[in-house]
């Protein structure tokens, strides 16, 4: 029941996005939410730091509807906010406050900004910021104006020395956040860092070889550096078909060497399809059956493509039965091709 | 499946969950406050769904109308560049403008009457998206160069980029170009061509014509391309005729965030860019009837650039395949290819003949479409491959079919294992590989295969199940798997999902288009207001 509660409370904290967060609930941790005790600047009202400030409250109108019951810190601090905007005061402590509004509100894309006029205005040292940036992403990390904020100073600093290992870390709590997954890949990109991200990604895939986002990161390394050369297809099929002898049936390996197969250029068909074949003949792999189907319809022979309707009707009447009607479509695409030959 | 027990649908209780989210928010929502423009349009959109937005009082309809508008930017109060805002977070923050610094908070809001009338509607229609670039500080690689003696170009920008021609260097942006951030590029849109012809070429030199307009607008208070887009979506819903939209200001609006890459930014002040804006540009585009504020070839090609070795999209180029971006690209190319085919033609139907037809097993559902339209036949038929030739033209045959066995692949046939999923029945749908069943799936991965025409080889039953099996039975609504609590974004996205695919029966749930994720109902009244808007 606690759980359940607590589940429900994390899911309504979670930043929002209306769609496509790749996980729609931000994993903020149960364990304090607010900013520290010594470090926050509320009450403002009764800060002498902020004597000066008249606050301004918010203009909802005179009907407003999804109305949010703001705690009492969030108003105060957000009318404090507002009167610093108004002002455009750049200081310090409006700094300090944009800190105070992001805490509350990560999803606050104003104070974000705000902060980094602020940044600029006082030239601050944004080594610092991206240490700031750093020691609140854990509590966010799925947040879209934390690491738009991080690139943004990775930009500024025009230096990446951190990132590789900070991203690294970040993905210890959660190996699939596709916000890091982003970020890392635009570093590799951006500053043309590819030495170790191959490996990189091979320790993850040591560590779950059903991480698809490691696989994706690997694809685009390969791109990125040696393309995919002859030599570096026939290397990294044998990469993947090490990770599928230890788990025949993971979608995200399969998918990684359809990928190599369909560079074309160097589709080396007959080995990737032994190899399949020899996946099959010891395990019921779904995965492999639907690639082996692929490599027949490349093949346009009738035999082929005979034996590919064959293998339709084994996934879709015992193997694969929730994708019954797929697989019953695809026989169908197959049988129409053999009839357009 | 054998001894575990169909679940019931809980209308009821998410009809009052849905109520109360119109209403009354917890604190434990604060997160939402710039975007509560999206929850008040899951709020009424999921109403609409179940049949329940008439059961809303007239008055507090007029209150939530008034309320949207309260939202709107409009050149009439000083900002060309309008949209709407998500939330009234800094509405009243208002101060003078000083255009030099480009982090201009708070004082520029509104702009200086004679600015604007210096320029013609060309002018005013090539829109410049700076952000950062014209700051004294600016750290950006690149500087700006203008075409001396155009005469379109102000006179007060010449001075924000120190009145010398400098060159635009792209070197250095065009890695970034596929997909990634261009938040620091100048961009500018005229005549419907690409800006830059060749994104991983060398550098070029880029003639730009900026509307000063624009630069001297503030940054902090604008409107935001996905709130633009639900609160045109909340005021069909509503059934509002859409005649206090500042329509020019919308797409000055949409025009200011397009990238050089064709992908769309969320708001002036900055933001990443990816294609969850390529759809919201697309569907405000389409609400309005009006293409000529984006490029739509760009926008194609960065929504194709997507498209990665799994045979889906991710949110960028060789980004991993998700079942959101898959979602959001999908659908604005069938948004953008019927655009494209209209544009200009204003006597051309097809593009706001947007009706979904749920043809299941057991219902036939009679599309909405108006009767004397006379594009009637072809909208009629259901999102199938062989009228969808937007799509089709767009993708090739082997594309698609990677794309369409991708999507299909989503649906678990296993009972999630992982901690935060356990308990989960088979058949929901997961975002990724190898990732847990989600709810909100079943409308991103099962609405584009209906654009696909291919929602009919999911098993229904089971995903069925699945989704219900996350309803809460205590506050209605549902969450991404059982164990979690319901939210809003889970709430809609498992209504609309379950609606587009035509898994309630008709008096539960309308159905629902696929492309503008709106009731047909709400679609059909988008239609009548374009035809009546065209005599």
């Amino acid at each position: 029941r606690k759980r359940r509660r607590r589940e429900a409370q994390r899911t309504q904290r979670g930043s929002l996005y209306f769609c496509v967060p790749p996980s729609c609930v931000a994993s903020t941790p149960m364990t304090d939410f607010e900013v520290q005790e010594d470090k926050t600047m509320y009450p403002f009202s009764t800060n002498p730091e902020w004597s000066d400030i008249t606050p301004l409250k918010q203009d909802d109108g005179p009907n407003p509807v999804v109305s949010i019951l703001y705690s009492k810190r969030f108003s105060e601090s957000m009318d404090y906010f507002r009167a610093i905007l108004q002002k455009d005061e750049r200081s310090p402590r409006a700094l300090r406050l944009c800190s105070e509004i992001i805490d509350l509100n990560s999803a606050n894309y104003t104070a974000w900004h705000f902060r980094r006029a602020c940044l600029k205005e006082l030239d601050s040292n944004l080594t610092e910021e991206l240490k700031y940036v750093s020691e609140i992403t854990l509590q966010t990390p799925k947040n879209y104006q934390l690491w738009f904020h991080r690139r943004k100073l990775v930009e500024w600093l025009n230096d990446p020395s951190l990132e590789l290992e900070f991203t690294a870390k970040v993905l210890e709590s959660d190996s699939k956040n596709y916000h890091v997954w982003s970020h890392r890949s635009w570093v590799n990109q951006h500053f043309n860092l590819w030495d170790g991200e191959l490996a990189f990604t091979k320790s993850l895939l040591e560590q779950d070889l059903r991480n698809n986002s490691a696989f994706n990161h690997r694809y685009t390394v390969v791109k990125h550096t040696t393309g995919f050369t002859r030599e570096v297809i026939q290397s990294e099929s044998r990469f993947v078909f090490e990770l599928i002898t230890k788990a025949p049936n993971n979608e995200s390996a399969w998918n990684y060497l359809r990928g190599l197969f369909d560079t074309n250029e160097f589709s080396q068909h007959d080995e990737f399809q032994r190899f399949t074949e020899d996946v099959i003949s010891g395990t019921k792999s779904v995965h492999a059956y639907s690639f082996l189907v692929d490599i027949l319809m490349r093949r346009k022979q009738n035999s082929d493509l005979l034996r590919a309707v064959e293998i339709c009707k084994n996934l879709g009447s015992e193997l694969d039965e929730i994708r019954v009607k797929y697989w019953k479509y695809v026989e169908k695409l197959i049988r129409q091709q053999i009839q357009d030959e | 499946m054998e001894g575990k027990q169909d679940y019931i649908f809980l209308k009821k209780r998410h009809i009052s969950y849905l109520r109360r989210s119109l209403s009354i928010l917890p604190s434990s929502t604060a997160n939402y406050d710039t975007s509560r423009m999206t929850v008040l349009f899951f709020s009424l959109s999921g109403l609409d769904i179940l049949h329940a937005l008439d059961d809303v009082p007239e008055q507090e309809i007029q209150e939530i109308v008034e309320w949207i508008y309260s939202l709107q930017l409009t050149s009439e109060d000083g900002y060309p560049c309008g949209g709407f805002r998500g939330g009234h977070c800094v509405t009243n923050v208002a101060a003078e403008a000083t255009p030099q610094d480009s982090y201009n908070i708070g004082h520029s809001n509104k702009i200086k009457q004679q600015t604007s009338n210096q320029y013609n509607d060309h002018q005013m229609s090539s829109v410049c998206q700076t952000n950062g670039i014209l700051s004294k500080n600016s750290n950006t690689e690149l500087d700006v160069r203008i075409n001396e003696g155009d005469s379109s170009i102000p006179q007060k920008l010449l001075k924000m980029c120190n009145g010398n021609k400098k060159k635009i260097n792209l070197s250095s942006d065009t890695n970034n170009a596929k997909g990634l951030s261009n938040t620091n590029t100048v961009y500018s849109k005229s005549d419907g061509k690409p800006p830059f012809s060749n994104l991983s070429s060398n550098q070029e030199d880029i003639h730009l014509q900026f509307s000063s307009v624009y630069a001297s607008q503030s940054p902090l208070d604008t409107g935001h391309i996905a709130m633009t887009y639900t609160a045109l979506a909340s005021l069909l819903l509503l059934g509002d005729d859409l005649a206090r939209v500042d329509k020019e200001a919308v797409l000055q609006h949409v025009a200011s965030l397009q990238c050089p890459d064709g992908s769309f930014l969320s708001n002036a002040g900055g933001s990443e860019n990816d294609l969850r804006f390529v759809y919201c540009a697309a569907v405000i585009c389409h609400i309005l009837a009006d293409s000529s504020a984006i490029n739509i070839d760009a926008a194609v090609t960065y929504i194709t650039d997507c498209l990665g070795y799994a045979g889906a999209l991710g949110q960028g180029a060789l980004q991993e395949s998700h079942g959101g971006s898959t979602y959001c690209g999908v659908a604005a190319l069938h948004l953008l290819g019927a655009l494209k085919k209209n544009s200009g033609n204003v006597s051309a139907s097809k593009d706001n003949d947007a009706t979904a037809t749920n043809e299941t097993d057991n219902a036939t559902v009679t599309s909405n479409v108006a009767a004397n339209d006379s594009s009637a036949a072809v909208a009629a038929s259901s999102y199938d491959s062989e009228a969808d030739t937007e799509l089709h033209g767009l993708l090739s045959p082997r594309e698609l079919d990677s794309l369409v066995r991708w999507l299909i692949m989503r649906q678990q046939d296993t009972c999630d294992t992982t901690p935060e999923a356990v308990n989960a029945r088979e058949g929901g749908l997961q975002g990724r590989p190898n990732k847990p069943a989600d709810t909100c799936y079943t409308f991103w991965v099962g609405a584009a295969l209906k654009l696909l025409g291919c929602e009919h080889l999911l098993d229904l039953n089971s995903l069925l199940q699945f989704v219900l099996s996350t309803q809460d039975p205590v506050t209605g609504g549902l969450a991404k798997h059982s164990s979690s609590g319901a939210d809003g974004l889970h709430t809609y996205l498992g209504l609309s999902g379950m609606a587009v695919l035509g898994l309630l029966p008709l008096q539960d749930a309308m159905p629902v288009d696929p492309a503008l994720n709106m009731t047909c109902r709400a679609v059909k009244h988008l239609r009548d207001l374009n035809l009546r808007s065209r005599r």
